[in-house]
């Protein structure tokens, strides 16, 4: 139960803080947001049980590229101007972890694996990866398909403005 | 020893990549585009990691090195275009970098 709690805790300080990477029209607030990611990212290392992973992931992320990014943008002076609809994110991103989630977790309920397995002790993951791969790969290939898509579309109608 | 299930850290780390690819389709600072590829790849570093944990066989570093080079290789990218494009007073957003050539 502690492990839980301490779990929700680095897990929300990562989602918040890669959500208030979007939400600073400064990219020098957006990388100290990043380094917040990989932060909670090495504490995470540090809950599985992988301490000198965790150290590397501090050392490379946040003491290397961070820090580069930080002073090679620092040195110069930044445009300003509204970059991202946050609204949209939030409503892509709920879609998107939606669609990559449940052939995974919910690989039983859509007739993915077939065999019975719990989705909250980690046996219906084994299964779906085991026999439902092909339909998750095929899932993150037209994700990604429309994801550029989608990109290549808003570039364009964003230039006619 | 703590002890947490491995879908709380697939679904963390699913959710943190799918903040970093919608990310890229959000936003229209260039910048910020790259910064989300970190995201993204931080993401993959933990499910990896999670995965050796759980299941080890093989190496999980020379994976893991391979995705930290790529961020920095990255990074030492976005920091070089982005001063060559200040140089030149350019906007960040994607959507006028196609008048570069102008």
């Amino acid at each position: 139960m502690l492990g839980i709690v301490i779990f929700a805790i680095f897990a929300a300080l990562g989602i918040i803080f890669s959500i208030l990477v979007f939400t600073f029209k400064d990219i020098l607030r957006a990388t100290l947001m990043l380094s917040g990611v990989f932060f909670a990212n090495s504490l995470l290392f540090l809950l599985i049980g992988q301490p000198i992973l965790a150290v590397v992931q501090l050392f490379i992320m946040v003491g290397g590229v961070t820090t580069f990014i930080f002073a090679g943008v620092a040195s110069i002076p930044y445009s300003k101007f509204k970059h991202t609809r946050l609204r949209l994110l939030i409503v892509f991103w709920i879609v998107f972890f939606l669609a990559i989630v449940l052939p995974l977790f919910l690989g039983n309920s859509l007739g993915v694996s077939g065999s019975e397995g719990n989705i909250f002790n980690g046996s219906s993951i084994n299964e779906s990866i085991s026999s439902g791969i092909g339909l998750f790969y095929i899932m993150l290939i037209l994700l990604f398909g429309v994801s550029l898509g989608s990109i290549v579309l808003m570039k364009r109608m964003g230039a006619k403005k | 020893m703590i002890t947490v299930p491995i879908e709380y850290f697939v679904a963390f780390s699913f959710a943190v990549f799918a903040i970093g690819i919608v990310g890229v389709v959000a936003s229209r600072h260039f910048i910020l585009m790259l910064l989300s590829i970190e995201i993204a790849l931080a993401a993959a570093t933990l499910l990896a990691t999670v995965f050796f944990y759980f299941d080890s066989n093989g190496n999980i570093l020379v994976l893991l090195f391979m995705i930290w080079t790529i961020a920095a290789t990255e990074a030492i990218a976005l920091v070089s275009f982005y001063r060559y494009l200040s140089r030149y007073e350019t906007s960040m957003d994607v959507t006028k970098l196609s008048r570069l050539r102008d």
